[in-house]
Protein backbone atom coordinates (compact mmCIF):
# COMPACT_ATOMS: atom_id res chain seq x y z
CA UNK A 1 0.00 0.00 0.00
CA UNK A 2 1.59 3.54 -0.71
CA UNK A 3 1.87 5.20 2.38
CA UNK A 4 0.40 8.44 1.25
CA UNK A 5 -3.27 7.42 0.04
CA UNK A 6 -5.96 9.10 1.17
CA UNK A 7 -9.24 8.99 -0.43
CA UNK A 8 -9.92 7.99 -4.06
CA UNK A 9 -11.86 8.00 -6.89
CA UNK A 10 -13.44 5.74 -9.23
CA UNK A 11 -11.51 7.10 -12.24
CA UNK A 12 -14.35 7.98 -14.89
CA UNK A 13 -13.06 8.58 -18.82
CA UNK A 14 -14.76 11.51 -18.72
CA UNK A 15 -12.87 13.35 -15.93
CA UNK A 16 -9.80 11.74 -17.52
CA UNK A 17 -8.38 15.30 -18.10
CA UNK A 18 -8.93 16.95 -14.48
CA UNK A 19 -7.59 13.18 -12.86
CA UNK A 20 -4.10 13.64 -14.68
CA UNK A 21 -3.84 17.20 -13.59
CA UNK A 22 -5.61 17.15 -9.46
CA UNK A 23 -3.29 17.65 -6.97
CA UNK A 24 -5.31 17.21 -3.67
CA UNK A 25 -3.31 15.00 -1.31
CA UNK A 26 -3.77 12.06 -0.75
CA UNK A 27 -5.91 11.24 -4.00
CA UNK A 28 -5.82 8.11 -5.98
CA UNK A 29 -7.71 6.33 -8.48
CA UNK A 30 -8.91 3.10 -9.18
CA UNK A 31 -10.10 1.56 -12.09
CA UNK A 32 -11.26 -2.32 -13.82
CA UNK A 33 -8.33 -4.03 -14.59
CA UNK A 34 -10.59 -5.77 -18.00
CA UNK A 35 -11.07 -2.66 -19.20
CA UNK A 36 -7.83 -1.78 -20.25
CA UNK A 37 -6.68 -5.61 -21.20
CA UNK A 38 -5.99 -4.09 -24.26
CA UNK A 39 -2.86 -4.77 -26.82
CA UNK A 40 -2.61 -0.71 -27.43
CA UNK A 41 -3.87 2.66 -28.10
CA UNK A 42 -4.53 5.85 -26.23
CA UNK A 43 -6.79 4.36 -23.42
CA UNK A 44 -4.09 2.07 -22.31
CA UNK A 45 -2.04 5.66 -22.54
CA UNK A 46 -4.04 7.46 -20.38
CA UNK A 47 -3.65 5.12 -17.80
CA UNK A 48 -0.31 5.17 -18.11
CA UNK A 49 -0.13 8.73 -17.29
CA UNK A 50 -2.83 8.60 -14.46
CA UNK A 51 0.07 6.13 -12.96
CA UNK A 52 2.63 8.49 -13.74
CA UNK A 53 0.81 10.81 -11.29
CA UNK A 54 -1.00 9.36 -8.91
CA UNK A 55 -1.17 5.91 -6.78
CA UNK A 56 -3.24 3.54 -8.87
CA UNK A 57 -5.18 0.65 -7.50
CA UNK A 58 -6.46 -2.19 -9.82
CA UNK A 59 -10.05 -3.68 -8.92
CA UNK A 60 -11.39 -6.59 -10.89
CA UNK A 61 -14.87 -7.53 -11.70
CA UNK A 62 -14.02 -11.10 -13.46
CA UNK A 63 -11.51 -13.15 -11.99
CA UNK A 64 -14.50 -15.10 -10.94
CA UNK A 65 -12.82 -16.59 -7.39
CA UNK A 66 -16.02 -18.30 -5.98
CA UNK A 67 -16.49 -20.39 -9.65
CA UNK A 68 -15.68 -24.18 -8.82
CA UNK A 69 -13.44 -24.01 -11.41
CA UNK A 70 -9.24 -22.69 -11.45
CA UNK A 71 -8.86 -18.90 -12.39
CA UNK A 72 -8.57 -18.53 -15.96
CA UNK A 73 -4.11 -18.62 -16.63
CA UNK A 74 -5.14 -16.10 -19.83
CA UNK A 75 -6.51 -13.75 -17.74
CA UNK A 76 -4.22 -14.12 -14.96
CA UNK A 77 -1.60 -13.13 -17.64
CA UNK A 78 -3.08 -10.28 -18.81
CA UNK A 79 -3.67 -8.79 -14.92
CA UNK A 80 -0.17 -9.72 -14.68
CA UNK A 81 1.24 -8.03 -17.64
CA UNK A 82 -0.97 -4.86 -16.27
CA UNK A 83 -0.03 -5.18 -13.02
CA UNK A 84 3.63 -5.18 -14.23
CA UNK A 85 3.14 -1.89 -16.33
CA UNK A 86 0.90 0.12 -13.85
CA UNK A 87 2.78 -1.01 -10.69
CA UNK A 88 -0.67 -0.52 -8.54
CA UNK A 89 -0.22 0.15 -5.16
CA UNK A 90 -3.42 -2.21 -5.08
CA UNK A 91 -5.06 -4.74 -6.41
CA UNK A 92 -8.26 -6.27 -5.58
CA UNK A 93 -10.83 -8.61 -6.48
CA UNK A 94 -14.76 -9.55 -5.48
CA UNK A 95 -15.88 -12.78 -3.23
CA UNK A 96 -18.50 -13.78 -6.09
CA UNK A 97 -18.30 -15.78 -9.53
CA UNK A 98 -18.84 -14.78 -12.91
CA UNK A 99 -16.89 -17.05 -15.54
CA UNK A 100 -18.64 -20.13 -15.67
CA UNK A 101 -18.22 -23.21 -18.39
CA UNK A 102 -16.52 -20.56 -20.89
CA UNK A 103 -18.80 -17.67 -20.76
CA UNK A 104 -18.91 -14.81 -18.44
CA UNK A 105 -21.97 -12.96 -17.26
CA UNK A 106 -21.12 -9.35 -16.58
CA UNK A 107 -21.89 -9.57 -12.69
CA UNK A 108 -21.26 -10.65 -8.92
CA UNK A 109 -22.89 -13.99 -8.40
CA UNK A 110 -23.51 -15.28 -5.03
CA UNK A 111 -22.97 -18.53 -4.13
CA UNK A 112 -23.57 -20.81 -0.69
CA UNK A 113 -20.50 -20.56 1.57
CA UNK A 114 -19.89 -23.96 2.36
CA UNK A 115 -16.99 -26.07 3.39
CA UNK A 116 -16.51 -27.02 -0.83
CA UNK A 117 -16.79 -23.53 -1.62
CA UNK A 118 -13.97 -22.04 1.08
CA UNK A 119 -11.38 -25.30 0.06
CA UNK A 120 -11.71 -23.49 -4.00
CA UNK A 121 -12.04 -19.99 -3.11
CA UNK A 122 -8.55 -20.20 -0.81
CA UNK A 123 -6.91 -22.35 -3.96
CA UNK A 124 -8.36 -19.82 -6.06
CA UNK A 125 -6.80 -17.36 -4.26
CA UNK A 126 -3.94 -18.87 -3.66
CA UNK A 127 -3.18 -19.48 -7.66
CA UNK A 128 -4.25 -15.66 -8.39
CA UNK A 129 -1.35 -14.67 -5.63
CA UNK A 130 0.97 -17.23 -7.02
CA UNK A 131 0.50 -15.98 -10.93
CA UNK A 132 0.37 -12.29 -9.94
CA UNK A 133 3.17 -12.75 -7.23
CA UNK A 134 1.38 -10.31 -4.99
CA UNK A 135 -1.20 -10.56 -2.31
CA UNK A 136 -4.53 -9.60 -3.31
CA UNK A 137 -7.68 -8.21 -1.56
CA UNK A 138 -11.50 -9.48 -1.69
CA UNK A 139 -13.67 -7.69 -1.23
CA UNK A 140 -17.65 -8.32 0.53
CA UNK A 141 -20.35 -9.04 -2.11
CA UNK A 142 -23.76 -7.25 -1.45
CA UNK A 143 -26.69 -9.63 -1.05
CA UNK A 144 -30.00 -9.76 -2.64
CA UNK A 145 -31.15 -13.55 -1.76
CA UNK A 146 -31.74 -15.70 1.13
CA UNK A 147 -29.70 -18.73 0.15
CA UNK A 148 -29.62 -22.56 2.06
CA UNK A 149 -26.44 -23.92 2.41
CA UNK A 150 -24.14 -21.63 4.29
CA UNK A 151 -21.46 -23.38 6.61
CA UNK A 152 -20.43 -20.25 7.56
CA UNK A 153 -21.18 -17.19 7.98
CA UNK A 154 -19.68 -14.21 6.00
CA UNK A 155 -17.68 -12.47 8.49
CA UNK A 156 -16.32 -15.77 9.62
CA UNK A 157 -15.88 -17.10 6.09
CA UNK A 158 -13.41 -14.03 5.06
CA UNK A 159 -11.86 -14.81 8.61
CA UNK A 160 -11.08 -18.15 7.43
CA UNK A 161 -9.66 -17.03 3.60
CA UNK A 162 -7.10 -14.70 5.34
CA UNK A 163 -5.92 -17.50 7.49
CA UNK A 164 -5.39 -19.87 5.01
CA UNK A 165 -4.40 -17.19 2.09
CA UNK A 166 -2.33 -14.32 3.82
CA UNK A 167 -5.09 -12.43 1.37
CA UNK A 168 -6.21 -8.58 2.70
CA UNK A 169 -10.05 -7.39 2.64
CA UNK A 170 -11.44 -4.72 0.91
CA UNK A 171 -14.06 -3.50 2.51
CA UNK A 172 -17.35 -2.24 1.11
CA UNK A 173 -19.18 -0.19 3.57
CA UNK A 174 -22.14 0.15 0.92
CA UNK A 175 -22.59 -3.73 0.49
CA UNK A 176 -22.78 -4.14 4.02
CA UNK A 177 -25.29 -1.87 4.40
CA UNK A 178 -27.29 -2.88 1.03
CA UNK A 179 -26.97 -7.17 2.34
CA UNK A 180 -27.74 -5.98 5.70
CA UNK A 181 -31.16 -4.28 4.58
CA UNK A 182 -31.68 -6.99 2.11
CA UNK A 183 -31.14 -9.93 4.61
CA UNK A 184 -32.87 -7.97 8.00
CA UNK A 185 -29.63 -8.33 9.61
CA UNK A 186 -27.64 -5.23 11.86
CA UNK A 187 -25.11 -3.97 9.50
CA UNK A 188 -23.33 -2.81 13.28
CA UNK A 189 -23.18 -7.06 14.03
CA UNK A 190 -21.61 -7.79 10.91
CA UNK A 191 -19.02 -5.20 11.35
CA UNK A 192 -18.11 -6.32 14.74
CA UNK A 193 -17.12 -9.61 13.89
CA UNK A 194 -15.91 -8.36 10.28
CA UNK A 195 -12.06 -8.98 10.71
CA UNK A 196 -10.64 -5.61 10.40
CA UNK A 197 -7.12 -6.53 11.01
CA UNK A 198 -6.66 -7.89 7.45
CA UNK A 199 -8.21 -4.78 5.69
CA UNK A 200 -6.59 -2.58 3.00
CA UNK A 201 -9.68 -0.52 1.04
CA UNK A 202 -12.43 0.55 1.94
CA UNK A 203 -15.20 1.14 -0.46
CA UNK A 204 -17.71 4.21 0.10
CA UNK A 205 -20.68 3.99 -2.86
CA UNK A 206 -24.30 5.20 -3.05
CA UNK A 207 -27.37 2.41 -3.71
CA UNK A 208 -31.06 2.71 -4.47
CA UNK A 209 -34.61 1.45 -4.22
CA UNK A 210 -35.27 -1.17 -6.79
CA UNK A 211 -37.29 0.20 -9.26
CA UNK A 212 -40.38 -2.10 -8.70
CA UNK A 213 -39.94 -3.37 -5.18
CA UNK A 214 -39.19 0.22 -3.52
CA UNK A 215 -37.24 0.91 -0.53
CA UNK A 216 -37.87 -3.28 0.57
CA UNK A 217 -34.74 -4.14 -1.40
CA UNK A 218 -31.68 -2.12 -2.12
CA UNK A 219 -29.46 -2.33 -5.33
CA UNK A 220 -25.66 -1.41 -4.87
CA UNK A 221 -25.97 0.97 -8.30
CA UNK A 222 -23.38 3.18 -7.79
CA UNK A 223 -25.14 5.37 -9.34
CA UNK A 224 -25.88 8.34 -6.29
CA UNK A 225 -24.29 9.95 -3.39
CA UNK A 226 -22.70 8.42 -0.64
CA UNK A 227 -25.96 7.66 1.73
CA UNK A 228 -25.49 9.21 5.29
CA UNK A 229 -26.12 5.36 6.87
CA UNK A 230 -22.89 4.70 4.74
CA UNK A 231 -21.24 8.13 6.09
CA UNK A 232 -22.21 6.78 9.96
CA UNK A 233 -20.78 3.38 9.01
CA UNK A 234 -17.94 4.89 7.63
CA UNK A 235 -17.35 7.30 10.75
CA UNK A 236 -18.05 3.96 12.59
CA UNK A 237 -15.05 2.02 11.18
CA UNK A 238 -12.85 4.46 10.76
CA UNK A 239 -12.22 4.63 14.85
CA UNK A 240 -10.59 0.97 14.50
CA UNK A 241 -9.14 1.93 10.85
CA UNK A 242 -7.79 4.92 11.04
CA UNK A 243 -5.31 4.91 8.06
CA UNK A 244 -6.25 2.67 5.60
CA UNK A 245 -7.50 4.26 2.40
CA UNK A 246 -11.27 4.81 1.03
CA UNK A 247 -12.29 5.13 -2.64
CA UNK A 248 -15.49 7.19 -3.55
CA UNK A 249 -17.20 4.76 -6.40
CA UNK A 250 -19.33 6.27 -8.96
CA UNK A 251 -20.52 4.41 -12.12
CA UNK A 252 -23.72 5.69 -12.89
CA UNK A 253 -25.23 9.25 -13.32
CA UNK A 254 -21.86 10.33 -12.97
CA UNK A 255 -21.25 14.53 -11.58
CA UNK A 256 -19.12 16.87 -12.37
CA UNK A 257 -15.20 16.11 -11.05
CA UNK A 258 -15.72 18.79 -8.69
CA UNK A 259 -18.46 16.84 -7.01
CA UNK A 260 -16.61 13.35 -6.54
CA UNK A 261 -13.72 15.90 -4.66
CA UNK A 262 -16.24 17.26 -2.08
CA UNK A 263 -17.68 13.82 -1.82
CA UNK A 264 -13.90 13.12 -1.34
CA UNK A 265 -13.27 16.16 1.03
CA UNK A 266 -16.14 14.44 3.36
CA UNK A 267 -14.51 11.21 3.66
CA UNK A 268 -11.49 13.06 4.62
CA UNK A 269 -13.08 15.45 7.03
CA UNK A 270 -14.94 12.23 8.56
CA UNK A 271 -11.32 9.77 8.96
CA UNK A 272 -9.91 13.22 10.91
CA UNK A 273 -12.61 13.21 13.46
CA UNK A 274 -11.95 9.57 13.70
CA UNK A 275 -8.37 10.28 14.79
CA UNK A 276 -9.04 12.93 16.78
CA UNK A 277 -11.51 11.03 18.64
CA UNK A 278 -9.53 8.18 18.60
CA UNK B 1 -29.51 -28.06 0.19
CA UNK B 2 -26.88 -30.94 -0.96
CA UNK B 3 -26.28 -29.04 -4.19
CA UNK B 4 -22.29 -29.04 -5.43
CA UNK B 5 -20.88 -25.47 -5.87
CA UNK B 6 -20.52 -26.45 -9.63
CA UNK B 7 -24.70 -27.27 -9.76
CA UNK B 8 -24.91 -24.69 -7.91
CA UNK B 9 -23.90 -22.50 -10.75
CA UNK B 10 -24.81 -24.75 -13.39
CA UNK B 11 -28.85 -24.05 -11.66
CA UNK B 12 -28.10 -20.53 -11.04
CA UNK B 13 -26.95 -19.88 -14.62
CA UNK B 14 -29.98 -21.91 -16.05
CA UNK B 15 -31.96 -20.11 -13.74
CA UNK B 16 -30.81 -16.18 -14.82
CA UNK B 17 -31.22 -17.61 -18.29
CA UNK B 18 -35.32 -17.98 -17.44
CA UNK B 19 -34.97 -21.73 -17.92
CA UNK B 20 -36.54 -24.04 -15.35
CA UNK B 21 -34.23 -26.08 -12.94
CA UNK B 22 -33.53 -27.06 -9.51
CA UNK B 23 -32.90 -23.63 -8.11
CA UNK B 24 -36.26 -22.77 -8.63
CA UNK B 25 -37.42 -21.86 -5.19
CA UNK B 26 -34.09 -19.38 -5.55
CA UNK B 27 -35.30 -18.06 -8.74
CA UNK B 28 -38.60 -17.03 -7.53
CA UNK B 29 -37.40 -14.28 -4.67
CA UNK B 30 -37.96 -10.78 -5.58
CA UNK B 31 -34.14 -10.24 -5.63
CA UNK B 32 -33.18 -13.00 -8.26
CA UNK B 33 -34.33 -10.09 -10.59
CA UNK B 34 -31.31 -8.22 -9.48
CA UNK B 35 -29.30 -10.81 -10.92
CA UNK B 36 -31.11 -11.93 -13.88
CA UNK B 37 -31.85 -7.99 -14.83
CA UNK B 38 -27.89 -6.67 -14.44
CA UNK B 39 -25.67 -9.16 -16.48
CA UNK B 40 -28.50 -8.40 -19.30
CA UNK B 41 -28.86 -4.47 -19.00
CA UNK B 42 -24.55 -5.14 -18.94
CA UNK B 43 -24.39 -6.86 -22.14
CA UNK B 44 -26.88 -4.75 -23.43
CA UNK B 45 -24.95 -1.43 -22.30
CA UNK B 46 -21.59 -3.25 -24.14
CA UNK B 47 -23.69 -3.69 -27.48
CA UNK B 48 -25.38 0.01 -28.09
CA UNK B 49 -21.48 1.01 -26.94
CA UNK B 50 -19.51 -0.85 -28.95
CA UNK B 51 -21.88 -0.34 -32.24
CA UNK B 52 -22.68 3.49 -31.95
CA UNK B 53 -23.29 3.64 -35.59
CA UNK B 54 -25.84 0.76 -35.84
CA UNK B 55 -27.56 2.16 -32.66
CA UNK B 56 -27.41 5.67 -34.31
CA UNK B 57 -29.47 4.23 -37.41
CA UNK B 58 -32.00 1.64 -35.73
CA UNK B 59 -32.75 3.93 -32.65
CA UNK B 60 -32.21 3.21 -28.85
CA UNK B 61 -35.39 0.84 -28.55
CA UNK B 62 -34.54 -1.13 -31.82
CA UNK B 63 -31.02 -1.80 -30.58
CA UNK B 64 -31.90 -2.92 -26.72
CA UNK B 65 -33.91 -5.16 -28.33
CA UNK B 66 -31.70 -6.85 -31.01
CA UNK B 67 -28.68 -6.61 -28.26
CA UNK B 68 -30.80 -8.53 -25.82
CA UNK B 69 -31.76 -11.64 -28.45
CA UNK B 70 -27.83 -11.39 -29.45
CA UNK B 71 -26.66 -11.37 -25.41
CA UNK B 72 -29.42 -14.55 -25.44
CA UNK B 73 -27.36 -16.68 -28.38
CA UNK B 74 -23.64 -15.25 -27.41
CA UNK B 75 -23.01 -14.78 -24.04
CA UNK B 76 -19.49 -12.54 -23.37
CA UNK B 77 -16.44 -15.08 -23.37
CA UNK B 78 -14.85 -13.26 -20.35
CA UNK B 79 -14.89 -9.70 -18.51
CA UNK B 80 -12.94 -7.68 -21.75
CA UNK B 81 -16.32 -6.55 -22.59
CA UNK B 82 -14.44 -4.13 -25.61
CA UNK B 83 -14.31 -7.55 -27.19
CA UNK B 84 -18.03 -8.02 -26.77
CA UNK B 85 -20.23 -8.44 -29.65
CA UNK B 86 -17.34 -10.11 -32.42
CA UNK B 87 -20.28 -12.16 -33.52
CA UNK B 88 -22.97 -8.82 -33.61
CA UNK B 89 -22.49 -8.34 -36.99
CA UNK B 90 -23.22 -11.72 -38.39
CA UNK B 91 -26.04 -11.82 -35.99
CA UNK B 92 -28.09 -8.58 -37.42
CA UNK B 93 -26.81 -9.84 -41.08
CA UNK B 94 -28.45 -12.99 -40.68
CA UNK B 95 -31.25 -12.04 -38.72
CA UNK B 96 -35.01 -11.74 -40.01
CA UNK B 97 -35.86 -8.92 -38.28
CA UNK B 98 -33.48 -7.13 -40.35
CA UNK B 99 -33.49 -8.45 -43.70
CA UNK B 100 -35.16 -4.70 -44.91
CA UNK B 101 -31.79 -3.59 -43.04
CA UNK B 102 -29.43 -5.51 -44.74
CA UNK B 103 -26.81 -3.25 -44.59
CA UNK B 104 -26.74 -3.14 -41.02
CA UNK B 105 -24.65 -6.13 -40.67
CA UNK B 106 -21.92 -4.24 -42.81
CA UNK B 107 -22.26 -0.79 -40.55
CA UNK B 108 -22.09 -2.95 -37.74
CA UNK B 109 -18.97 -4.55 -38.97
CA UNK B 110 -17.21 -1.12 -39.02
CA UNK B 111 -17.69 -0.29 -36.00
CA UNK B 112 -16.30 -3.48 -34.84
CA UNK B 113 -13.14 -2.61 -36.75
CA UNK B 114 -13.18 0.95 -35.88
CA UNK B 115 -13.11 -0.54 -31.82
CA UNK B 116 -10.38 -3.29 -32.78
CA UNK B 117 -8.40 -0.70 -34.32
CA UNK B 118 -8.12 1.91 -31.29
CA UNK B 119 -7.02 -1.39 -29.03
CA UNK B 120 -4.74 -2.84 -31.15
CA UNK B 121 -1.10 -3.01 -30.30
CA UNK B 122 1.72 0.50 -31.08
CA UNK B 123 3.89 -0.43 -33.61
CA UNK B 124 6.09 1.98 -35.72
CA UNK B 125 5.07 2.32 -39.70
CA UNK B 126 6.95 1.11 -42.51
CA UNK B 127 8.40 4.40 -44.81
CA UNK B 128 8.74 4.66 -48.21
CA UNK B 129 12.55 4.99 -48.14
CA UNK B 130 12.69 1.48 -46.49
CA UNK B 131 11.56 -0.19 -49.81
CA UNK B 132 13.28 2.11 -52.00
CA UNK B 133 16.50 0.45 -50.15
CA UNK B 134 16.06 -2.71 -51.32
CA UNK B 135 16.99 -4.38 -55.22
CA UNK B 136 13.99 -5.30 -57.50
CA UNK B 137 14.13 -9.30 -56.77
CA UNK B 138 14.47 -8.40 -52.93
CA UNK B 139 11.29 -6.45 -52.85
CA UNK B 140 9.80 -9.12 -54.32
CA UNK B 141 10.84 -11.52 -52.17
CA UNK B 142 9.85 -9.46 -49.12
CA UNK B 143 7.12 -9.88 -46.92
CA UNK B 144 5.48 -6.73 -45.49
CA UNK B 145 3.59 -6.93 -42.40
CA UNK B 146 0.00 -5.15 -42.41
CA UNK B 147 0.39 -2.36 -39.60
CA UNK B 148 -1.29 -4.21 -35.70
CA UNK B 149 -3.74 -1.13 -35.93
CA UNK B 150 -4.57 -2.12 -39.74
CA UNK B 151 -8.00 -3.50 -40.13
CA UNK B 152 -9.68 -3.49 -43.67
CA UNK B 153 -13.08 -4.72 -45.15
CA UNK B 154 -14.73 -4.95 -48.53
CA UNK B 155 -18.19 -4.30 -48.57
CA UNK B 156 -20.58 -5.06 -50.95
CA UNK B 157 -22.81 -2.32 -50.13
CA UNK B 158 -21.96 1.45 -49.38
CA UNK B 159 -21.40 0.48 -46.08
CA UNK B 160 -18.58 3.44 -45.01
CA UNK B 161 -21.00 6.30 -46.51
CA UNK B 162 -23.74 5.34 -44.20
CA UNK B 163 -21.30 4.27 -41.10
CA UNK B 164 -19.70 7.96 -41.06
CA UNK B 165 -22.76 9.69 -41.68
CA UNK B 166 -23.94 7.72 -38.65
CA UNK B 167 -21.31 8.06 -36.58
CA UNK B 168 -21.40 11.84 -37.24
CA UNK B 169 -25.08 12.44 -36.36
CA UNK B 170 -26.22 12.85 -40.21
CA UNK B 171 -28.58 11.89 -41.93
CA UNK B 172 -27.55 9.95 -45.37
CA UNK B 173 -28.16 12.13 -48.30
CA UNK B 174 -31.14 11.14 -50.87
CA UNK B 175 -28.33 10.69 -53.81
CA UNK B 176 -26.12 7.74 -51.68
CA UNK B 177 -24.88 5.56 -54.69
CA UNK B 178 -25.54 1.88 -53.80
CA UNK B 179 -22.14 1.07 -54.87
CA UNK B 180 -19.65 -1.50 -53.11
CA UNK B 181 -16.71 0.23 -50.96
CA UNK B 182 -13.89 -1.06 -49.13
CA UNK B 183 -12.52 0.77 -46.08
CA UNK B 184 -9.14 0.77 -44.72
CA UNK B 185 -8.54 2.23 -40.56
CA UNK B 186 -5.46 2.55 -39.28
CA UNK B 187 -4.59 4.51 -35.46
CA UNK B 188 -2.19 7.10 -36.22
CA UNK B 189 -1.15 9.42 -33.01
CA UNK B 190 -4.04 7.98 -30.73
CA UNK B 191 -6.72 8.58 -34.14
CA UNK B 192 -8.27 6.31 -35.55
CA UNK B 193 -8.02 7.25 -39.28
CA UNK B 194 -10.70 5.81 -42.11
CA UNK B 195 -9.37 5.29 -46.11
CA UNK B 196 -11.60 4.41 -49.01
CA UNK B 197 -9.31 2.20 -50.67
CA UNK B 198 -10.00 -0.14 -53.81
CA UNK B 199 -10.84 -3.68 -53.73
CA UNK B 200 -7.57 -4.45 -55.13
CA UNK B 201 -5.72 -3.17 -51.71
CA UNK B 202 -7.63 -5.11 -49.87
CA UNK B 203 -7.01 -8.04 -51.82
CA UNK B 204 -3.03 -7.02 -50.99
CA UNK B 205 -3.67 -6.24 -47.27
CA UNK B 206 -5.47 -10.01 -47.22
CA UNK B 207 -2.29 -11.27 -48.90
CA UNK B 208 0.23 -9.96 -46.74
CA UNK B 209 -1.99 -10.74 -43.82
CA UNK B 210 -1.46 -14.26 -44.91
CA UNK B 211 2.28 -13.92 -45.02
CA UNK B 212 2.56 -14.40 -49.21
CA UNK B 213 6.27 -12.54 -49.92
CA UNK B 214 5.40 -9.10 -51.77
CA UNK B 215 5.57 -10.21 -55.70
CA UNK B 216 3.23 -13.09 -55.15
CA UNK B 217 0.77 -10.83 -53.16
CA UNK B 218 0.58 -8.15 -56.14
CA UNK B 219 -0.28 -10.82 -58.03
CA UNK B 220 -2.74 -12.03 -56.54
CA UNK B 221 -4.18 -8.34 -55.67
CA UNK B 222 -3.96 -7.33 -59.48
CA UNK B 223 -6.57 -10.45 -59.95
CA UNK B 224 -8.86 -8.59 -57.37
CA UNK B 225 -8.64 -5.26 -59.16
CA UNK B 226 -7.64 -2.61 -61.70
CA UNK B 227 -3.68 -4.03 -62.42
CA UNK B 228 -3.21 -0.74 -63.87
CA UNK B 229 -2.64 1.37 -60.34
CA UNK B 230 -1.51 -1.91 -57.93
CA UNK B 231 1.60 0.29 -57.93
CA UNK B 232 0.06 3.16 -56.89
CA UNK B 233 -1.99 1.84 -54.72
CA UNK B 234 1.10 -0.20 -52.96
CA UNK B 235 2.97 3.38 -52.59
CA UNK B 236 -0.57 4.72 -50.99
CA UNK B 237 -0.99 2.18 -48.29
CA UNK B 238 3.18 2.81 -47.74
CA UNK B 239 2.03 5.97 -47.48
CA UNK B 240 -0.69 6.49 -45.08
CA UNK B 241 1.07 4.10 -42.63
CA UNK B 242 -0.68 0.52 -43.53
CA UNK B 243 2.01 -1.26 -43.21
CA UNK B 244 4.52 -1.71 -39.39
CA UNK B 245 8.04 -1.52 -39.96
CA UNK B 246 9.22 -4.70 -41.27
CA UNK B 247 13.30 -4.07 -40.90
CA UNK B 248 13.61 -7.14 -39.62
CA UNK B 249 12.18 -9.22 -42.49
CA UNK B 250 13.45 -7.08 -45.30
CA UNK B 251 17.26 -7.37 -43.96
CA UNK B 252 16.50 -11.37 -43.92
CA UNK B 253 14.77 -11.50 -47.52
CA UNK B 254 16.72 -9.31 -49.12
CA UNK B 255 19.88 -10.61 -50.99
Amino acid sequence: MHASMGTGLGLKAEHLAQAIDAVAPGLWFEVHPENYMVDGGPQLEALDTVASRHPLSLHGVSLSLAADATPDAAHLARLRRLIDRVRPALVSEHLAWSHWRGRYAPDLLPFPRSHAALARIVDNIARTQDALGRAISIENPSHYLQLDGHDYDETHFFGELVARTGCGLLLDLNNVFVSSHNLGVDPLVYLDAYPMQAVTEIHLAGHAPDPLLGGSLLIDSHDAPVADEVWNLYSIVRLQLPTIPALIERDGNVPPFEALMAERAMADRLQLDARQAA
Amino acid sequence: MTHTLADFQDGFVQAMRGEDGPLRAIASQPGFAVYRNTWMKACINTIEANFPAVACLVGHEWMRSAAAAFALEHMPMDGRLTNYGEAFPDFLATSVATTELAYLGEVARLDWLFLACGNAADASTLHAGQLAACSTSGLASTSLRPHPTARWHASPLPARTIWEASRSGRAVTGDLAWMPEATLMLRIDGQVRVHAIGDSSCALLDACHAGLALGAALDLAMSAGDATRMDADLLHLVAIGAFADASPSLTKDTP
